[in-house]
């Protein structure tokens, strides 16, 4: 790997207190075990980060990481990787963003960014090639992410991509997340307030090279041509095309899974006024694309007049914000849904986090209005969208109850008391996604064992491979021929904990974390979605680096990321008792074809000792030294 | 008879227009669901039922009026 093929070698180090930038060999050795991605983002996590650190405090750092493939020319393949400690969780997290900016920065030469200490004063990073630059910031601070995005482009011109935090990161709201180009987002565990804290208001790339050199530029060029020809009719991705995410709102409903009223039902009365079709109905105005990606499944919006922000800038809502600024919340208007996905996005607001939070406080009001934190605060109920802007701004500046909401529904619900925490929806202070547990329950396992909280993108969910796998995605449904080759070999009931089933969970979960590792969609490669195979992964990783590696090895890099995101948390105090789920999931779903339904508790508490023991983990969730040894990070060994 | 049915999911490929919510269309009588997947050359292994607001089989007999919503699901949003 002398010459590097697939890679850079390349980290740019910032240091924002010193103003100190400087390129380092990140290494053949680094590179070859931990491949990217999330894994190379835990790599330095845990060489920089030996103690528990306040995550808003001088001490944290932030890891924007790519893979091999970042940046070559095929579908699925601009995306990048935020890795810092969470100041939603305090424990590690890693958010992964599609859009253009991951492939610019590769393109531009480098092939990571560690930002450490705080700047005394606004800046943006600029990155051109081998030009690197702090630039004052002091005129972008304050305004939205839309504004500064106009800006920048219009000082570094239109091919320069701008990935930036909003003011929800400068203002320290803990669930502020990081866009690029506007409409691309690390979402989940407050990545925005790490740069916010650092006063790195963006980060911007314009990379004058075209393409990366890799090993096997033909075979590249000829899976390019493949995945082309296979996605643009292929019968899973042709409706991921038509209507993006947007479309899971209504098989989720018809299924009783659909998060509504704070997750205490699982279908919504008014789910065909905001689905995607009737959103889209009213207020699309097309799609657009990722780089290099023949899907094009995000969703534009035009303009909707009257509206305090412009609709058209910040592309649609996804299924996550959908549900979370609509069912969660009681809200039936389609109008007030795509106008609140706006409002988030401008400042830069984890549109889930917001649902969350905002759902959990109707539902305490309306239960427990006595509690003294909600003294003299207006009361809100479901479907009050106008309330729910109002709630926005008042997170934004830290007023009345938005000071309470700004610090995550967790510490809302620890503050507040009474029984509020039940039916707080988190899981180590970081939101539930739009997804019901109790209808597919590995999703619970993986939201309670995950490093990062709960998050929906930890595994394949019960629901797509509870069926036989025979009929091929042409079909509509899943193909789940391709994984028996990781030995998903039967279907298994959705509401199960089984020890197959939690076996299942296992295999899928390293499956799931390879595309985090290498930073590939996973719209385009997941079972029921997928348009290449597990070989195809080798291959193309092969054929950008020059390696000769396997399925086994991809997802031992996968397995060894799993255990570095637990080894970080318990160097930051996390035990088993952090694996665990809200009250409400052991409690019936009250409505909906789901009605009645609940995860059994003692299946679920088996299952996760299961789990570690499957994993190689002790009873307190710790990687256990054979496991250790056995996946190369023998020096973690505590 | 007539029924009304839905298509959601990654089974919008079967409607008329991307945006269609509801269809009503005319079947013989007696008609199962699987009958009905396999007009559409569904399989009925990939797909899941709900008719009338409930959960059904793909032997469930369809009636007169019934409103079918058939749904695939997906990993993730």
């Amino acid at each position: 790997m002398a010459d590097y093929k697939g890679y850079n070698n390349k980290l740019l180090r910032v240091n924002l207190s010193s103003s100190d930038i400087r390129t380092e060999e990140i290494g053949e050795d680094v590179l070859r075990k931990y491949i990217g991605g999330t894994s190379l983002g835990y790599y330095y996590m845990l060489k920089e980060i030996c103690s528990k650190i306040d995550p808003l405090s001088d001490e944290n750092r932030i890891y924007f990481t790519t893979s091999p493939i970042t940046g070559v020319r095929f579908s699925g393949n601009g995306r990048h990787s935020v890795t810092t400690v969470s100041p939603l969780t305090g424990g590690g997290t890693s958010s992964e963003a599609g859009g253009w900016w991951g492939a610019a920065l590769k393109l531009s030469g480098i092939d990571a960014i560690a930002v450490e200490g705080v700047s005394n004063k606004p800046v943006y990073l600029y990155v051109e090639d081998d030009k690197y630059e702090l630039h004052d910031a002091d005129d972008l601070w304050g305004r939205s992410t839309g504004d500064v995005q106009n800006i920048l482009k219009q000082r570094h011109g239109k091919n320069a991509r701008v990935l930036q935090t909003g003011p929800a990161g400068e203002k320290l709201i803990r669930f502020a997340c990081i866009t690029n180009e506007l409409r691309h987002f690390n979402g989940r565990g407050g990545t925005g307030a790490v740069m916010g804290h650092k006063k790195l208001r963006a980060i911007v790339v314009k990379n004058n090279r075209k393409a990366l050199p890799v090993a096997d530029q033909n075979g590249v060029g000829d899976f390019a041509a493949y995945l082309n020809r296979n996605m643009k009719d292929h019968p899973a991705l042709a409706p991921h095309r038509q209507l993006g995410t947007q479309r899971f709102l209504l098989p989720t409903n018809a299924g009783g899974m659909l998060p509504t009223y704070n997750f205490r039902d699982g279908s919504f009365d008014a789910a065909e006024q905001v689905s995607g079709e009737e959103i889209n109905r009213l207020y699309g105005d097309g799609s657009h694309t990722c780089y290099a990606c023949a899907v094009s499944c995000k969703r534009k919006m035009k303009s909707i007049e009257g509206a305090e922000v412009d609709t058209s800038i910040y592309g649609g809502p996804e299924y996550e914000t959908m549900a979370m600024l609509g069912p969660v919340l009681g809200i039936e208007n389609p109008k007030a849904i795509v106008e609140l996905n706006a409002v988030c996005n401008a400042y830069g607001l984890d549109t889930i986090a917001v649902g969350a939070a905002i759902g959990w406080l109707i539902e305490a009001m309306e239960k427990e209005p006595d509690l003294p934190v909600f003294e003299g605060v207006e009361k809100i109920g479901w479907n009050e969208p106008d309330k729910v802007f109002a709630i926005i701004e008042k997170i934004m500046n830290y007023d009345g109850i938005g000071a309470l909401l700004a610090q995550g529904t967790r510490a809302a619900a620890v503050k507040a008391g009474g029984s509020t925490m039940d039916y707080a929806m988190q899981v180590k202070g970081q939101d539930f996604p739009a997804h019901e547990p109790r209808g597919k329950w590995t999703v619970g396992l993986g939201m309670a064992v995950n490093a990062a909280g709960a998050d929906h993108l930890v595994a394949a969910h019960d629901v797509v491979i509870d069926h036989p796998g025979d009929a091929g995605p042409k079909f509509g449904g899943a193909d789940l021929t391709d994984i028996e080759g990781i030995g998903l070999l039967e279907p298994l009931p959705a509401e199960s904990l089984s020890a197959k089933k939690v076996r299942n969970f296992v295999y899928l979960q390293q499956l799931w974390m390879l595309y985090d590792v290498l930073d590939w969609c996973k719209f385009t490669g997941v079972p029921e979605t997928r348009s290449y195979t597990l070989k195809h992964i080798v291959e193309i990783v092969e054929m950008a680096t020059g390696w000769k590696t396997s399925i086994f090895d991809l997802m031992k890099c996968a397995e060894r990321t799993i255990n570095m995101g637990r080894i970080f948390n318990n160097r930051m105090g996390f035990t088993s008792s952090d694996d665990t789920l809200p009250e409400r999931m052991f409690e019936p779903i009250s409505a909906g074809p789901l009605k009645g339904h609940s995860i059994d508790k003692e299946q679920f508490e088996k299952a996760v000792e299961l789990y570690y023991q499957m994993m190689g983990w002790n009873e307190r969730g710790e990687p256990q030294f054979g496991k250790l040894v056995e996946l190369g990070l023998e020096e973690l060994a505590g | 008879m007539k029924i009304s049915i839905s298509f959601y999911g990654n089974l919008i490929i079967h409607r008329t227009e991307a945006n269609e919510l509801k269809r009503q269309i005319q079947i013989p009588g007696g008609m199962t669901v699987s009958g009905l997947l396999v007009s559409y050359g569904i399989s009925e292994k990939t797909v899941k039922a709900v008719c009338n607001g409930k959960k059904v089989d793909v032997r469930h007999i369809l009636m007169e009026d019934d409103y079918l919503q058939f749904y695939s699901l997906n990993s993730g949003g």
